[in-house]
Parts: structure tokens; sequence; C-alpha cells
């Protein structure tokens, strides 16, 4: 389930330059702190698929998804190798994929491979704490945000013909990705995106929790 | 007034008084305590069934919560609900209801779509459930409640997390009663859940009670407790935390009421039986206080009335009346005691141990009339008042003592017991003896030796007295005079025994009487006197002037007729007069009455003379020449009218005093007659040093003057003696005119008798006068 969130007046629109050689986005909250483990997927004009090839890890540290969002391309196999000296039972119900690895130790026999693209949210039936991602992304041109909540593209061979922002605690829900429109060529210049991300303030009726997911 | 009223229902009163008031007192005291105390207990009883619910729905809450959550968390129930197949979602919501027994499972997506609802295994018509489901307030660790058309539930609406939110379940239990009659078992009470919009979602209360009136009832907040009429109390609280759910929880006050209620009649009833009790007790106790008042009382009215007769109470009695029984008695006894004391003091004459007078003339008289015959024998002291002065009054009283003792000697000596005789002081110095008359004869023995007996000298300390005593008795006193009238004859005997030389006298019939007709004349003179009605009345005797031959003068002699009695002679009143001491008052009566007489003969032409007859008394009375001069100025009459006579005894009995004041009386100018002159005490030595006019021959040597020598010899030789000093002589008595001529030989001066004329009225004198004066 993929909606497009059209709030413009929540996002800060691109600066008129256009992108460049090296372009950098800064992803931040409503509230302008930087959000680590955002994921920017460019679409560029022209661009072939990502190629699916290369190992991919998923791993279970300390009851804990390790990375906690993993991009990979399109059709890629991710293995998930448990570290922890405990079993986990890992799942997932997402369209992108619904699998589960049932209670296992170490490595699993074969890992999984992930066709769709979309986001995979994974959890673990044994620990209801443990949280993952797997972004399955289209477009070879996709980055993730560090800590400091930037995440650079260099070199981009084409036009930027659509970029998706995706973040773990988007407001509208782990499903959402906010569409930007590409604002011409501007290189070496930091796009900005501020991302609405969940709030803990508290809802007063399940109608307000209904009407945020809308 | 309570007070008043007898001393049985006082305690009575008191006693059952007491007992209601306090068993009243109780019963209110434990009307309101326990009113109260029951209230508190259902207070705390709802404050722990109160807590007992919340904790108890809390903790349900809790299960149910964990139910439902783990219900969400079950893996297979992700699974199935991640699928997004309705059918597959159906069963799988259906089996895990069944699961933990839930009766509405709801699932909807994220957007708030139902995606499958079912109640008891029937679906749910979605929209107005959705909209519900929207209304609820978001709360995931708590229930809410929800309504339907099937119904409340309480509901838990959770997340179903794979592991972020797919969608969200509500879980719902139908609030059941089954749970409710559990509480109501822990806690006593009837429970009743209402919604918050106030419908009864669950109740305790059994089908046919009237919800609404129970639940108008709670809301009417009426003071409810064992006073009032309610039948249950009520609390109504709500539980936020369970989706601000209504509870009404009713507290039944039947069994309360019952216990209560218990509790009043065992109160009512002990009190009830403590006051039969007491009653019953104060009753016993009463009698053991009334009987012994009752038993003193009749000893009180038995010595009021002098029974001292008392007898102890024999009935059992408190220790305080067995005491005040035996001081009665005492106080009885002391009573008696004192009784007779006075008695005897009242009776008897202190000093001598003899019976009073009151005492010994009631003890004659009982005697009397006994039948008794009695010598009755009275001694008077004579001029005991001297030996009193003389000797000191203690010794007298010895002397009085030691002669009452003689007396009772004699008497008992007589009469051999004490009983028979008796002994009276009847005066302070007279005595007086009773005994039974002696044997025929022995009674003037017996007379003598008393008689000697107490005259014997007393002997007192160094002192020898000797008493003048008068003794007088009657000799057989009866029945029929009354001791009083004996007791009177008995002295006037003594008295009479004055002048004798053994002063010993009976009594002699008819003394008494005269004595009385003495007293009676007395009497009877002054009441004349002061009336002067004309019982008293003057008559007038002429004189005839021998010389001249002519009536000059009168002598006016006082008479007097009673009403009663009739004429009573001047014998008679006079000395009577005398001796009772009216001489003075008929004097100066019959002075008035002459003068006015006097003034009237004067006025008519009448010129006389009139002689009044004075007595000793009234010439030596202090007053008399004074009252005299006045009477005479008053009726304007001239002394020269006026003659006074004079006895010639009297003369010489007062004679220094008599003389004075005749000198004075000659000296007012007027004339002395010596009257009866010739039978008193006087001698010729005296005769001569007399201030008097004139003497009137008594009449006992007139009356036979012509026949007895020895008068004519006397008279003549008196008339000239009477000359030779001077005096005028007067012959009173004659009756013949043979003595009258013999007188008027002898040169007798006036003469004066019945030959002459009789005494007469004032009226008849002045016609006697007219006619005399014709015919001389």
């Amino acid at each position: 389930m993929t909606k497009i969130a059209p709030w413009l007046g929540l996002l800060l629109l691109l600066a008129s330059r256009g992108l460049g050689a090296q372009t950098q986005f800064l992803v931040t909250d409503q509230r302008g702190q930087p959000l680590a483990d955002a994921v920017v997927e460019l679409g560029l004009a022209g661009a072939g698929p990502a190629s699916p090839d290369g190992v991919f890890v998923m791993d279970q540290v300390d009851k804990t998804f390790v990375p906690r969002v993993l991009v990979v391309p399109r059709g890629a196999a991710v293995s998930f190798p448990n570290s922890d000296d405990i079993r986990h039972h890992v799942y997932s119900f997402s369209r992108a994929n619904v699998f589960e690895i049932k209670l296992y130790a170490g490595q699993p026999k074969a890992p999984v491979a992930f066709p769709q693209p979309g986001v995979v949210v994974l959890g673990c039936n044994i620990h209801d704490a443990m949280v993952g991602y797997i972004y399955v992304a289209d477009s070879p041109y996709t980055a993730i945000t560090g800590a400091d909540g930037r995440a650079s593209f260099s070199e981009l061979p084409g036009a930027v013909t659509s970029i998706a922002v995706w973040h773990p605690e988007l407001a509208a829900g782990p499903d959402a990705r906010v569409e930007l429109a590409p604002a011409g060529d501007a290189p070496d210049e930091v796009v900005e995106v501020r991302l609405d991300t969940t709030e803990p303030s508290p809802r007063d009726t399940f109608e307000d929790l209904f009407r945020h997911a809308d | 007034m309570l007070t008043d009223r007898s001393l049985r229902a006082q305690i009575t009163l008191l006693a059952s008084g007491l007992i209601l008031a306090t068993v009243i007192a109780l019963l209110a005291a434990y009307w309101v305590r326990t009113g109260d105390y029951t209230r508190q207990q259902i207070e705390h009883r709802m404050d722990s069934a109160q807590s007992v619910l919340e904790q108890y729905l809390l903790s349900r809450e809790k299960l149910l919560v964990t139910a439902a959550r783990v219900l969400t968390a079950d893996f297979g129930f992700k699974q199935a609900v991640a699928t997004l197949d309705t059918e597959t979602i159906n069963s799988v919501l259906l089996n895990h209801g069944e699961r933990i027994d839930a009766d509405l499972m709801v699932l909807t997506g994220l957007d708030g779509a139902i995606l499958s609802a079912s109640a008891g295994g029937h679906a749910l018509a979605a929209p107005e459930l959705a909209a519900a489901i929207g209304a609820l307030p978001l709360r995931p660790q708590h229930s809410q409640l929800l309504r339907t058309e099937a119904g409340f539930y309480q509901v838990f609406a959770l997340p179903v997390l794979a592991p972020r939110p797919i969608a969200y379940t509500v879980i719902g239990f139908r609030a059941d009663r089954s749970a409710l009659q559990e509480l109501k078992r822990l806690t006593g009470m009837d429970i009743t859940l209402l919604a918050p919009g106030g419908d009864p979602l669950a109740t305790t209360f059994e089908p046919g009670v009237d919800m609404r009136r129970a639940l108008a009832e709670a809301g009417s907040g009426e003071a409810a407790g064992l006073l009032g009429g309610a039948s249950y109390v009520y609390r109504d609280f709500t539980l936020e935390t369970l989706g601000n759910v209504r509870v009404l929880l009713s507290a039944s006050l039947a069994e309360a009421r019952a216990g209560f209620n218990r509790l009043l009649a065992s109160i009512a009833l002990i009190g009830g039986g403590i006051l039969a009790l007491s009653l019953l007790f104060s009753q016993v106790i009463l009698r053991g206080i009334t009987r012994p008042l009752h038993h003193l009382v009749g000893l009180t009215r038995q010595v009021a009335q002098g029974d001292f007769n008392l007898q102890a109470s024999t009935a059992p009695a408190a220790a305080e009346f067995r005491e005040l029984n035996q001081a009665f008695l005492r106080m009885g006894g002391e009573i008696e005691r004192r009784e007779n004391e006075i008695i005897y003091q009242a009776e008897h004459d202190l000093l001598t141990g003899a019976l009073g007078r009151n005492t010994l003339l009631a003890r004659l008289d009982d005697a009397l009339h006994a039948g008794q015959t009695l010598l009755l024998l009275g001694v008077n002291i004579l001029r005991f008042r001297q030996l009193n002065d003389a000797v000191g009054p203690d010794n007298a009283d010895r002397v009085l003592q030691s002669l009452a003792g003689r007396l009772t000697h004699c008497a008992e000596t007589l009469a051999g017991s004490d009983a028979r005789c008796l002994v009276g002081r009847v005066g302070a110095d007279h005595f007086l003896v009773a005994v039974p008359v002696p044997a025929a004869g022995s009674a003037g023995q017996w007379l003598h030796e008393v008689y000697a007996a107490i005259n014997e000298p007393y002997v007192i300390g160094d002192l020898r007295l000797t008493l003048s005593l008068c003794l007088g008795y009657v000799e057989e006193a009866e029945a029929g005079v009354p001791a009083r009238d004996l007791l009177r004859q008995v002295f006037i005997a003594a008295g009479a025994a004055r002048n004798r030389p053994q002063r010993l006298r009976a009594y002699q019939r008819g003394e008494d009487e005269a004595y009385l007709r003495r007293l009676f004349l007395v009497e009877r003179l002054k009441r004349a006197l002061v009336r002067d009605d004309g019982a008293l009345f003057l008559t007038y005797q002429p004189k005839l002037d021998l010389a001249r031959g002519r009536i000059d003068r009168v002598e006016a002699l006082v008479r007097w007729v009673d009403d009663e009695h009739g004429f009573i002679s001047p014998d008679e009143f006079v000395p009577l007069a005398e001796q009772s001491g009216l001489i003075i008052k008929l004097t100066r009566w019959v002075v008035r009455s002459v003068l006015r007489q006097l003034a009237l003969w004067n006025a008519s032409g009448l010129h006389l003379g009139v002689a009044i007859n004075v007595s000793a008394q009234d010439i030596c009375h202090e007053q008399f020449i004074d009252s005299l001069l006045h009477e005479l100025r008053e009726s304007g009459v001239r002394h020269e009218q006026v003659t006074l006579e004079i006895t010639e005894r009297d003369l010489m009995d007062n004679e220094a005093l008599a003389v004075e004041q005749l000198t004075a009386l000659k000296a007012a100018g007027f004339r002395i007659a010596v009257d009866d002159y010739g039978v008193g005490y006087s001698s010729l030595s005296k005769l001569k040093q007399l201030p008097v006019d004139e003497l009137k021959i008594d009449k006992s040597f007139i009356l036979q003057l012509p026949e007895s020598e020895q008068d004519q010899n006397i008279v003549s030789s008196t008339i000239e003696l009477g000359h030779k000093l001077g005096l005028k002589v007067v012959a009173e008595g004659v009756e013949t005119s043979a003595g009258l001529d013999l007188l008027r030989a002898m040169r007798c001066d006036s003469v004066q008798g019945y030959h002459l004329a009789r005494p007469m009225s004032a009226e008849d004198l002045t016609q006697w006068y007219a006619s005399y004066a014709q015919t001389a």
C-alpha cells in the first residue's frame, strides 16, 4: 500500500537550483532534527533497474535488527544471520514480501529473495519489540541518511525524474512514501527534505487515529 | 405533688419511674446510636464493597485486557489478519474470540473501516459500529463501554502489531450477571451496573424488582437509615477507568432492621422484666417500711390518748425500725412518767405534798358521791404573813411542811390508810383534812388530838415557833352539798372560832346561808347605790323641840327595798355596809339625797334641819369633809341645817382621829350629835373633850321610861349632865305620851319616837308637818 501524501504545505520546496554532480539530501523531521535511516530513492530518466547482485544482510544482534533499515535492490536476496545466542522467528506480513523464518539460530538455510519493490516491515514473533525494515528499491540510485540526516549522490548520470523519500517513522505509516518533484538542476546544493514523523502526542479517539492515517 | 402522696406511692413511683426512665433512655440511646452505628457499618460495608468491586472489576479488566492482548499478539491471528481475506478474518475472529470467551470481536483497518464484526456468532451492521467505535476514547490499557445494537459490551481496542499496526481489534465482553452475583455474594450487596447514560447493564436484583424505582430511590438522596423508611442504602459511583460505567450498590436494610428490632425488643423485654421485679421487690421492701410505720403510728395514737401500755411490734423489721420502735417505747415511758409528774404537780402543793385545792375538791366530791361520809376539818393560820416576815420565807415554808405533816399523820392515824383520808392545802395558810367519820363519839376526841398536835410548837433550827390557828369542822359531810360549799362552811366555822378560847368550832347550820346572804346583800347594795333607782330611799322621822313645842328637825333614815328580797332592815345592811366599806358610798348617797330634799323643802318654804347618821369609817375617811362641803355647795343648803349623828361606840373606837375630824366639822359649822348615848364605852372625861353639840339618849332607856324608875334616874341625870356640859339632849324611842310628859318634865330638849311619828317619806312628812302645824 503506497500512498502519496500531497501535504505540500508541510514540505519545504527545493531550492530553485537543480541537481548537480553531487547531490546531497538532508532529511529532517518536522522539528528540523536530522533524521537518520531515511531513504531517498531517485528515479532517473533512462536509468535501468538496480542490479540484484550482492549480498545483503539483515542481522539480529542483541534482539535488534541490524541494520534497522536495509536498502536492497529489487530481486536481491537477503540473508538473515542470527548473531544472537537466542533464537528468533523473523516474519513479515508486508505486501512486498510475506515470509517467515521460523525459530532459528545462526544462519538460515537460504537467504530470502525480495522480488517486489516496496517496504518490508520485519518483526520477530518472539520479541515483539524487534522491528526492522528492508527497503526494496526499484532505482539503483537509492541512498540512506546517516545520523546527520544526510544522504548524498555522486555523479548522477541523468536528470532526476522522481524523488521519493521514506522514513520508518513517517506519520502516514511505514508503507507511505513522500514524493517530491524534482526542481531543475542546481548541483552542489543540499536538498532539504522535511518529513512529518509520528508525534508522541496523544490522540483522543480512534477517529483521530484513523484520520491521521488517511 | 409527689411529696404529698403516701410513702408507698412515692417509692413505687420512684422505683418504676427510674427504671422506666432508664429503659427509655437506653432504648432511645440505642435507637440513635445503633442507627448511627448501623449506618456507619453499612457505609463501611459499602466502602469495602466499592473497593472490592473496583478491585474486582479492575482485576477482571486486567485479565480481559491481557487475554485480549494475548489474542491480538497471537501469530496465527496476526497472520490471518494480514491476509486481508474476509473469510479468514471472520473465522479467526470467531475462533480466537471463543478462546477467551469474548462476546464481541471486531476488526478494523487502520482507517477505521470495519473489516469484520461479530457478536455471539452473529454479524453486526457496520456503519453504526464504526461510528460507535470511532467515538471510543483512546485508552489502550483500559476497557471502554461500547454500545451496539446487541447491547453493551466492555471492550478493549487494541492494535494488531505485526510488528507495526496493521489493524485494530475491538474485543468486547458482555457485562454479565453471574460475575455480579459472585460480587454480591462477596459484598453482601446488590450491584447494578449502569451505562453513563443511565441504562442498566447488569444487575443482581431479581428480575421482578422495579429497577426504575430503585434508581429513583437511589437518586432521591433520601437520608437512608434505620430510622428512615427506605429499604435500601444506596451508593452510586463511577468507574472512570472502566469507561465511566456507573455502579449502584444497594445495601438492604432488612437484616439490619430485623437485628435492630430484635435488639430493641430484647431491651424492652429486659427492661419490662426488671421493672416488674423492681416493683415486686419495692412492694416487699415497702411492706417492711410501712408496716412498722403503721405500728408506730398506732403507738403514737395510744400515747396521745394517754394509754401508755405500749407493746413492741413483733413483726420482723429492719434494724432501724426496731431501734425506732424501742425509742418509741422509751419515749412512751418517759411521757407517762412526765405526765404523772405533771399530774402530781397539778394536783399537789409542791411545798407540803398536800393536795391542791382543785384536786381536793374533786376528790371530795368523788368520795361523797361514792357514798362516803366524811369529817372535814379546816385549819387557818392566823397572821401568817407576819410570821413569814418575822422568820423568813424558808422557815415559814418549813413550818408549813411540818404542819402539813402533822395533819397527815393525824389523818392517817384515824383513817388507817392514805387512800381514805385527804389532806389539802386550799390556800396559802389554809389546810383541809377530810377523814371518814370516826366511830360514834370519837370524833370530838380526835379533833382535840389534832388540835393539840398542831398547836405544839414548831422547832425550826434554833427557832421555836407557836402558831395561832383557827380550826373549823363539818361533822358529817355527805353527798348533796358540793365540796366547794363544804369547804366554805368549814372555814366559816374556822372564822367563827377566832374569838373563842379554844379555837375549834363546828359549823353551825345556816351560817353558810347567812354568810352567803351577807355576800349577796353587799352586792345588791352596791348595785342599788350605783343605780339609784329607788330601791334605796330615805325616810324622815321628825323631832319635836319640847321647849318651843314645834318640829324643827327630822332625822334621815335610810331604807332599802330590794326587788327580789323585799325589805331589808337597816340593822342588817348598815353593819354590812360598814364591814364591806360600802358605808362611805352609802353615806355619801344619803348626804346627797338629804341635801337635795332639803333644797326642795327650802324652796317650798319649809325650813327643817336634818340629822344624818354617819359611821366611824365616814368620819375617818380623809375626803369625808371635803365631799360633804362639796355636796353642800352643790345643793345650796346651808350647813346650819345639817346635823351629823355618830354613835357613841363609833366615836370611842376611833377616838383620836374622830376628835380631829369632828373638830374640823364643827369648825365648818355642822352640828354634831352623839347617837345611842349611854350604851357605849365613853367616859365622862372624854365626853367633855368631844366637840359635840348634842347627846341622843339611846332608846333602851326611853322605851320603858314611865315604868322604870332606874331609867328615869339615868335619863334625868343624863339630861342634867348634858345641859351642864352645854349640850342639848335628845331622847329617842318615845312611844307613849306618859313618857313624853316625863321627858318634858325632865327638861329634855327634843324627843323622837313613834309616839310622835314614825319615819315617813319626804312627801308624807311635808303633809304631816302641815297637819301637825295646824293642830299644834
